[in-house]
């Protein structure tokens, strides 16, 4: 039997993988097969000549355009894809439900010191003037932009740490107490219907639960592999971009609008 | 494994001076240097961008979105490494996201269809006729003619894999797709590709 389509390409892309020893056998006898491969391969050439995609003229000062005013008040990536999500963060956050308030009770529960400046003592917020519901939010924000810092710097210390597996078992730890909280903050995500981030704390977690569940002797190889895992799912970028625009000052969740209650 | 034009340069490559000059004056506060960045890269970008979305608007988002980001993460970027293949990493990461974002909203189902299809039964315009000697140019646009036949999802997996050089793994990983689904997606797209071509390619052969 002659090879297929499929067996070509996989065989053109060198992801024949199982099948590698069939389909070489199979063109070293048959010249039908390989005349069929030859024509792929010139085909496929042709794709690299395709002249589409070229922009207009003017298209770098159009960019410019879009982009500059955006420079100077970073962040608004994060924000878009968040979209109608803020409102109802806020409302996940003021009506106290279950996970909200488990979510709050374990804040309490830690130690506050890692808390950014952006957002004020938390000291001061817990026992300032505010509404018991607007301080509740306002822990909210903080707690969530303390978990994905605490997230970021642990999966870049991973991604950017040598082969060495030598550092695995402190960040087996570490991934464990972050699973913790994540699913946490993930219960409060899906409370407020906000899929981008649940998405995201998805992710996350099943990166923090192959890390946490890493075992004794991991090789160097798995370990590599796990690291360039992190870079495939782009995690550790989008973790940057949103704990970067919550030190911009844009927090996860918005203040609730003045007025409105809940 | 075909050269192109599309594909990153070597990542050893020297760093242009301008793109030097460019980010240290953005490091030392001054945002409107970032143009220079735009300027030298944004159509490079823009094509790249184009491949993976097929649609002109959707690809100045997605070069927008990856000039934003490159912006912010410019303090994380390596003076050793190569900026355009920099921020072409980071365009292609930014199309995943658009493309994963555009599957979610647009086409639920299609996704899960994939299995059951085998390639063939979608229209196809008239082979082009081979009986007149094509110039380049009019090659290329043949070339383009025929991607935009593929699907949104086809031609991402396609140019995931056939430019990008991303392993059929990785692409349903990036899209959000099972391995079968992916690996479907470019066998599809290159049928396409080869009932439209193919003609072009016998027609040269044997002039
Ligand atoms: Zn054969």
């Amino acid at each position: 039997m002659h090879l297929t389509h499929d067996d070509l390409v996989l065989h053109y892309y060198g992801e024949s993988a199982a099948e590698a020893a069939r389909i070489d056998a199979h063109l070293a006898s048959c010249g039908d097969c390989r005349q069929a491969l030859y024509r792929l391969q010139r085909t496929l050439a042709l794709v690299d000549t395709s002249a589409e995609g070229e922009p207009a003229p003017g298209y770098e000062a159009t960019m410019w355009a879009r982009i500059q005013d955006q420079l100077d008040t970073p962040l608004p990536w994060w924000r878009r894809l968040l979209s109608t999500g803020t409102a109802r963060w806020a409302v996940a956050a003021s009506t106290a439900a279950v996970a909200g308030v488990a979510f709050y009770a374990g804040w309490q529960a830690r130690d506050l010191s890692v808390v950014p400046a952006s957002g004020g003592s938390p000291a001061t917020v817990a026992s300032g003037t505010a509404s018991p519901e607007a301080t509740r939010e306002r822990v909210l924000a903080l707690e969530i932009g303390d978990h994905l810092d605490r997230a970021q710097f642990m999966l870049a210390e991973v991604a950017n740490g040598d082969d060495d597996t030598a550092s695995l078992a402190a960040e087996r730890q570490r991934a464990s107490d972050l699973v913790a909280t994540n699913r946490l903050v993930r219960q409060t995500a899906a409370l407020a219907g906000d899929e981008s981030l649940d998405g995201l704390l998805d992710d996350l977690e099943r990166t923090l639960v192959d890390i946490a569940n890493a075992p004794d002797d991991l090789t160097a190889d798995d370990w590599r592999a796990l690291r360039a895992r992190l870079d495939t799912q782009g995690l550790l970028f989008r973790l940057r971009v949103l704990a970067d625009e919550r030190r911009a000052g844009q927090s996860p969740v918005n203040p609730r609008p003045k007025g409105k209650t809940s | 494994m075909p050269a192109n034009g599309f594909r990153p340069p070597p990542s050893n490559s020297p760093m242009h001076e301008s793109d030097q000059a460019a980010i240290a004056a953005v490091s030392a506060g001054d945002p409107h240097a970032f143009r220079v960045l735009v300027d030298r890269h944004g159509r490079y970008l823009h094509r790249v961008a184009y491949r993976l979305t097929g649609d002109h608007s959707d690809a100045e988002d997605v070069v927008q979105e990856a000039f934003l980001k490159a912006y912010r993460q410019l303090g994380r970027f390596e003076a050793r490494a190569d900026l355009r293949t920099w921020l072409h990493k980071i365009a292609v990461n930014c199309a995943i996201d658009f493309i994963r974002a555009r599957k979610t909203r647009a086409m639920p189902s299609a996704v899960e269809d994939l299995d059951t299809l085998d390639g063939g039964d979608t229209p196809m315009a008239q082979p082009p006729s081979p009986d007149r000697q094509l110039l380049s140019t009019e090659i290329g646009e043949r070339v383009a003619e025929s991607l935009q036949r593929l699907t949104p999802l086809e031609r991402a997996a396609f140019m995931l894999r056939h430019l990008e050089g991303r392993s059929i793994d990785e692409i349903g990983t990036s899209l959000g797709l099972r391995t079968e689904a992916a690996k479907h997606s470019v066998f599809r797209a290159v049928k396409k590709m080869r009932v439209a071509l193919e003609p072009l390619v016998d027609a040269r052969h044997g002039e």
